[in-house]
């Protein structure tokens, strides 16, 4: 018998299921064969692997679902079921499945279904009619959208809390004069009694420290209605019913010492929401608030004619009970109860959630000549809480914008920024940080991700940060492009993390913590505020262009703007209202009439120092049905960044890419996020049917999971390629990882003479490295806007009609008549069809002549020449001297990335910081600081606030944070205790291990885990790279309740 | 294959964790759902890919559970009954929409490198896995998928398998055999171990 036939019978083999009467065949087999020992295994690890498809968690709308679909059968059928006894379940705390039940028990009850409680049953006659006759009043609460503001520290306190106000009415609608609203919070304290005027309103502002969470309706001759104010999820909540009731196996409790836990729907670790900061002290495990609970247990279960003494009967004899908040669509038969519950936190004016934190506001305003730019950002921050704290912002900017002006303002006062190496103005920084004074430091991160430190703004305060950057625009196929990005994405981190061992390095704050191929990770990873809230922080966006020539066309796909015609040349944009969110790029893109380029050449000269730049368009190509045959390689980011609309948009552009390739050509396809591969183990022509095969691989993509672009690009480079073809790599991607440097590098060493385009796919790509897979690899970079079809269209013809056009190669520049120095790039790229080249460089004195362009398209010489007119003086263009250090810093950056001698990166290191400083210029040596000295704010030790960011528009949350990353339980071994975070991004003590570090130090479950060294945490993702960023060995947590205790480092 | 009807509840079985009505009819239908749910949940998802399909072919089957309730026997296993309700309804589904069998995912590479850090790649690496197994199961034919399924994942013994779907052991012992070595080989394609 050969293997192969023997393969099926190992099959059921492996489990068991191979008739016995088979086995002994079996089995010799597999003692002489170890390639079928090896495949028995292989099954065996198969057949483990599918067992662990079990855990599948059921979809989050299934029971909603099902109830609809249920209440439908139930208009049909009169029949009920028997009564249920599901919940008897006690490992409530635990279990998820238990809380889909209680959903589920809620959801019965709802619809009728579930008509009694069962643990009752032998105490409540059955069916038991309601406890008041009587009909409720309809009541409506509404909050004022006024922020929920707490003090962060060892003592919390809740400084300000929405007012409530709300409507009484009988069922018919109209207004119930004099009933008594009595509003109490969480522990059943009255805060206070208000009466409803002759409309039904009433009102109530609370006093600093008060939250409601009840209310108890009374009005005459109506029956006494409970509401409770649900602070989590904002949602319409009326009902509250209770329970249960489960012996503790462990121990049996004293009536004395009675275990109230009170959870609703949405909170877990039983801690009631509303409370900023946890539970009031004795709940849960607190036997003084117990009876309190049962109290209002009480009331609630008059609302559905359980008996109070049930309740005390149930109460005596049960280790816990819960308090379970449901919606509930009707109840006895009344209309819906409106309610919208004091929130926690603010709404903005659209009604999306908005957090608190620093930054308020960030407002650019920017002109544009011809393609020059100059543009102004503004950033409001301000201090909504009691502490004194620093603001962290990690923010985009364009890649090569010259950071030139650096100005803050405190009060009424102005402080102009200066440029100092780098660790001399951290130093700088650190040290007015930490004697009080307002002090901010603005450093480069990457060419296009900077960090904007504010210390010590007061409580009330405001600071606002001025940044002006120039820089020369885009020109290419006849469209000048403006961009302004808005967030820096979230990127992924390759290699091991490396917990830093200089106890003086402050934690860069990001979600990621260093590891040993991006030691900078903290700094590049701003945290994300969770889904479905926002920041709080607004943009807005005034451009003042003048385009010099009549504007022909003007497009802005990125945003909803007003244009406002100031004559033929200019235009003023601003954006509209709703489109604030500071969550992708603003794109401007206009065209001017006429072919010439009228703003060529520029010039600035003052009394010492000329500089020029011009726009280096070469003559159209011809397209070439000669040109060399091309192999080209599509390299796919499926990661789980690029999951949903980004990967859809990547297929789309493959496609349509294949649909307009020559069938001479050959291409393949390779893919990569935690791991990489590839379509075929060859590269195939384009005919119909390779195509058709593609698009069925592309239609199986998905994006999850990681970003291991290296891996991927590795791949490419090692698959097999056909010698005879001109090879190309065609990346797609939104470039959202940290190792950018390495890819580089790598296309740079390793890239041969391939050619190396860049799709950017999404609304904020890392530009970065898109642009600069097309300058290290000689090829081109083009931008998707996944919402823009017609950027995906413009995009895959710019492509092509690169690829099908031979190249200017070669290309050499030849001054006559004129001197120049200091000429950038120093190498000159090679030139697609359509594209331009931007040069710049200084000139000692006045002089005129031209430029003749030579260069080799195909077997052809092409020649050309620009006149140019160098002034003696040029007052106008002053941004020319800052742009031309940008640009000679951007061609030393290339040659570092490439560097590898120690010696030649030391003088590259020294070279741009010196130009940095000389220029006043952010790069990455050399950032700006500005201290304000004149008082003294705060003691030196800040709480420091990281600004979390939007997540870019199209990216999903769960593609990169995971499924669900609220609710899911972080066991901390070193600690003892299991953390949780809820819908609002609080990390919360679940659960605390009887002898941990946690327990020995006093904190309880429910505690609020606030800051971590000072540091606020913004997510449990945050809270996991914070602490990969402290140094090892032990670290201060504060926690409320509970104050700041120390541990040691997990 | 119709056989869905209340009087065939109650086939014998020899599995004794399978659950049973229990005391009689104070056994409710809430309880028998939240025991049974994830488990009929996760069949129609394996039968019917992850689309909305699934979850109405679960919802008919608890809505067929809810009407046969009455006529239940108290005293006979659920399990079979219900695992038989379950994958006619879902076969009924899949015939009416042809486009069901749609290989819906792919490619989950596992990488040779180290394992590097990021918050959610522990978890994403096991998600990645069960992608892995979840395409693989897409990539059956409808019989193999069952066959495997609740042989495999749910724990089934072959007999109770054969009963569930109606035909032979030894029908199924093919089905099963065969299912086995193409995920296998799937997986291995999928699922590269560093070398």
């Amino acid at each position: 018998m050969n293997c192969r036939d023997i393969q099926d019978l190992i099959a059921l083999y492996v489990e068991g299921d191979l008739p016995a009467a088979e086995v002994p065949r079996v089995e010799s087999h597999l003692q002489a064969c170890s390639a079928c020992q090896a495949l028995a295994q292989d099954i065996q690890d198969t057949v483990r692997s599918l067992r662990s498809l079990r855990e599948e968690p059921i979809p989050e709308d299934w029971l909603q679902r099902f109830g609809q679909a249920m209440q439908k059968i139930r208009e049909g059928e009169v029949k009920p079921p028997s009564p249920s006894r599901f919940l008897k379940t006690p490992a409530w705390l635990s279990a998820p499945s238990v809380r889909w039940a209680l959903g589920l028990a809620a959801l019965l009850i709802a619809l009728g279904v579930l008509t009694r409680l069962p643990e009752w049953r032998s105490m409540l006659p059955s069916p038991r009619p309601p406890e008041e006759t009587k009909t409720a009043p309809v009541v409506r609460v509404e909050e004022e959208n006024s922020p929920y503001l707490y003090r962060h520290g060892p003592s919390p306190r809740v400084l300000q809390s929405p007012r409530i106000a709300g409507r009484v009415t009988d069922p018919q609608g109209r207004p119930l004069k004099g009933a008594t609203i009595t509003i109490l919070d969480v522990t059943q304290k009255v805060l206070a009694r208000v009466v409803s005027g002759k409309d039904g309103t009433f009102a109530w502002v609370p006093r600093p420290g008060q939250v409601a969470s009840i209310l108890e309706v009374k009005a005459q001759g109506f029956a006494t209605r409970y509401l409770y104010l649900d602070h989590e999820t904002s949602e319409a909540k009326e009902v509250l019913i209770a329970l249960n009731i489960a012996p503790s196996p462990a121990r049996r409790p004293q009536d004395s010492e009675l275990t109230a836990t009170a959870i609703d729907s949405g909170v877990e670790g039983g801690v009631p929401a509303g409370v900023p900061g946890g539970k009031p002290e004795g709940i849960p495990g607190g036997a003084p608030a117990a009876p309190a609970y049962a109290e209002t247990a009480i009331g609630y279960s008059r609302n559905y004619g359980i008996a109070p003494e049930a309740w005390q009967k149930t109460l005596s004899e049960a280790d816990e009970f819960l308090v379970v908040a449901v919606e509930s669509p009707t109840l006895q038969g009344e209309p819906p109860v409106e309610s919208r519950q004091a929130q926690l936190r603010a709404v903005d004016d659209r009604g999306q959630e908005v957090g608190v934190f620093p930054l308020k506001h960030t407002e650019v305003t920017a002109e544009i000549s011809g393609y020059l730019a100059s543009t102004r950002v503004e950033q409001v921050y301000t201090n909504p809480f009691r502490d004194v704290i620093e603001a962290v912002y990690v923010f985009p900017l364009p890649t090569t914008a010259a950071v030139h002006d650096f100005v803050m303002k405190v009060g009424g006062r102005k402080v102009v920024g200066v440029v100092r190496p780098r660790e001399e103005a951290e130093r700088i920084y650190r040290e007015a940080r930490a004697r009080g004074y307002t002090a901010s430091l603005l450093t480069q991160e990457r060419p296009n991700v900077f960090t904007q430190q504010v210390a010590n703004i007061e409580p009330g305060g405001e600071v606002r940060v001025e940044i002006t950057y120039f820089e020369t625009l885009r020109y290419e196929d006849g469209w000048y492009e403006y961009v302004f990005p808005m967030v820096v994405g979230p990127r992924y981190i390759p290699g091991r993390p490396q917990p830093p061992t200089d106890p003086s390095r402050e934690p860069g704050g990001g979600f990621s913590p260093p590891t040993d191929r991006v030691p900078d990770a903290d700094r590049v990873t701003p945290p994300v505020v969770p889904p479905g809230q926002r920041s709080g922080h607004d943009i807005d966006i005034t451009v003042d262009l003048e385009a010099g020539l009549p504007i022909q066309e003007l497009d802005i796909p990125s945003h909803r703007v007003d244009v406002e015609d100031r004559g033929a040349s200019r235009r003023v944009i601003r954006l509209k209202p709703a489109d604030r969110v500071p969550n992708r790029d603003f794109v401007l893109r206009w065209k001017v009439a006429g072919q010439a380029l009228q703003f060529g050449v520029l010039t600035h000269r003052d009394r010492e120092d000329g500089f020029f730049t011009l726009l280096l368009q070469p003559p159209a190509h011809p397209s070439d049905d000669q040109v060399m045959p091309r192999e080209i390689t599509f390299i796919l980011d499926i990661s789980g960044s690029m999951s949903g609309v980004p990967i859809e948009t990547s297929k789309k552009v493959v496609q349509a890419t294949l649909d307009r390739m020559r069938p001479s050509d050959l291409f393949n396809i390779v893919v990569f996020a935690n791991g990489d591969g590839q379509l075929w183990e060859r590269p195939r022509p384009a005919t119909p049917e390779n195509i058709a095969e593609a698009r069925a691989y592309l239609q199986s993509l998905q994006g999850s999971g990681g970003t291991e672009m290296l891996a991927g690009l590795r791949r490419a480079l090692r698959s097999y390629h056909d010698p005879r073809y001109l090879q190309m790599y065609v990346f797609l991607t939104d470039g959202y990882i940290g190792n950018e440097v390495e890819i580089l590098r790598t296309i740079r060493t390793e890239g041969g003479d391939a050619r190396f385009f860049a799709f950017g796919i999404g609304s904020s790509v890392n530009r970065y490295l898109i642009e600069g897979i097309g300058e290290f690899g000689r090829g081109r970079s083009m931008i998707v806007l996944p919402r823009d079809g017609r950027s995906l269209d413009r995009a895959v013809t710019e492509f092509l009609k690169a690829i099908d056009a031979p190249v200017l190669v070669d290309i050499e520049l030849q001054w006559k008549g004129v001197t120049v120095s200091e000429v950038y790039p120093e190498r000159v790229p090679d030139l697609f069809a359509g594209q331009t080249l931007t040069v710049i460089g200084r000139y000692p004195s006045a002089a005129t002549g031209s430029l003749l362009v030579r260069g080799r398209l195909g077997k052809q010489v092409v020649e050309y020449e620009i006149p140019v007119r160098f002034p003696a003086r040029q007052a106008e263009h002053r941004a020319l001297a800052p742009v031309w250090a940008r640009m000679k810093i951007h061609d030393l950056m290339k040659r570092l990335t490439e560097a590898t001698e120690e010696e030649e990166r030391h003088r590259l290191t020294t070279d741009i910081t010196d130009l940095g400083v000389k220029y006043k210029l952010v790069t990455p040596f050399t950032a700006f600081v500005a201290v304000d000295e004149s008082r003294i704010v705060g003691d030196g030790r800040p709480v420091r606030i990281f600004q979390p960011v939007e997540l870019p528009q199209d990216v999903d949350y769960k593609g990169i944070f995971g499924e669900k990353p609220v609710g899911r339980p972080m066991h901390v071994p070193a600690w003892g205790v299991d953390l949780v975070m809820d819908s609002k991004g609080q990390v919360r003590v679940a659960r605390v291990e009887p002898q941990g570090a946690l327990a020995r130090a006093g904190i309880r479950p429910g505690a609020v885990l606030v800051l971590v060294e000072r540091t606020r945490v913004v997510d449990l993702v945050h809270l996991e790279g914070l602490l990969l960023q402290v140094p090892r060995g032990t670290v201060r947590v504060t926690f409320t309740p509970g104050g700041t205790v120390t541990l040691p480092t997990p | 294959m119709t056989g869905s009807t209340p009087d065939q509840v109650g086939m014998p079985s020899s599995d004794p964790s399978l659950p049973k009505l229990g005391d009689g009819p104070q056994e409710s239908f809430e309880s028998l759902m939240v025991q049974w749910q994830d488990r009929v949940i996760r069949l129609c998802r394996y039968f019917l890919g992850y689309g909305e399909d699934a979850l109405d072919a679960a919802q008919e089957v608890f809505i067929r559970l809810y009407r046969s309730l009455p006529s239940v026997d108290p005293g006979r296993p659920l399990g079979p009954w219900l695992y038989r309700v379950t994958v006619n309804v879902c076969r009924t589904h899949a015939s009416r929409r042809r486009r069901y069998l749609r290989l819906k995912s792919i490619l989950w590479l596992k990488s040779a490198d180290p394992p590097s850090w990021n918050p959610v790649e522990a978890a994403a690496e096991q998600a990645d896995e069960r992608k892995i197994m979840k395409a693989a199961l897409q990539a059956l034919t409808p019989n193999e998928r069952i066959a495997v399924v609740l042989r495999d994942i749910e724990g089934l013994s072959t007999a109770e398998v054969a009963q569930t779907m109606g035909t032979s052991e030894t029908t199924v012992r093919s089905h099963i055999s065969r299912a086995r070595v193409k995920i296998r080989e799937y997986r291995s394609r999928y699922l590269r171990r560093p070398s």
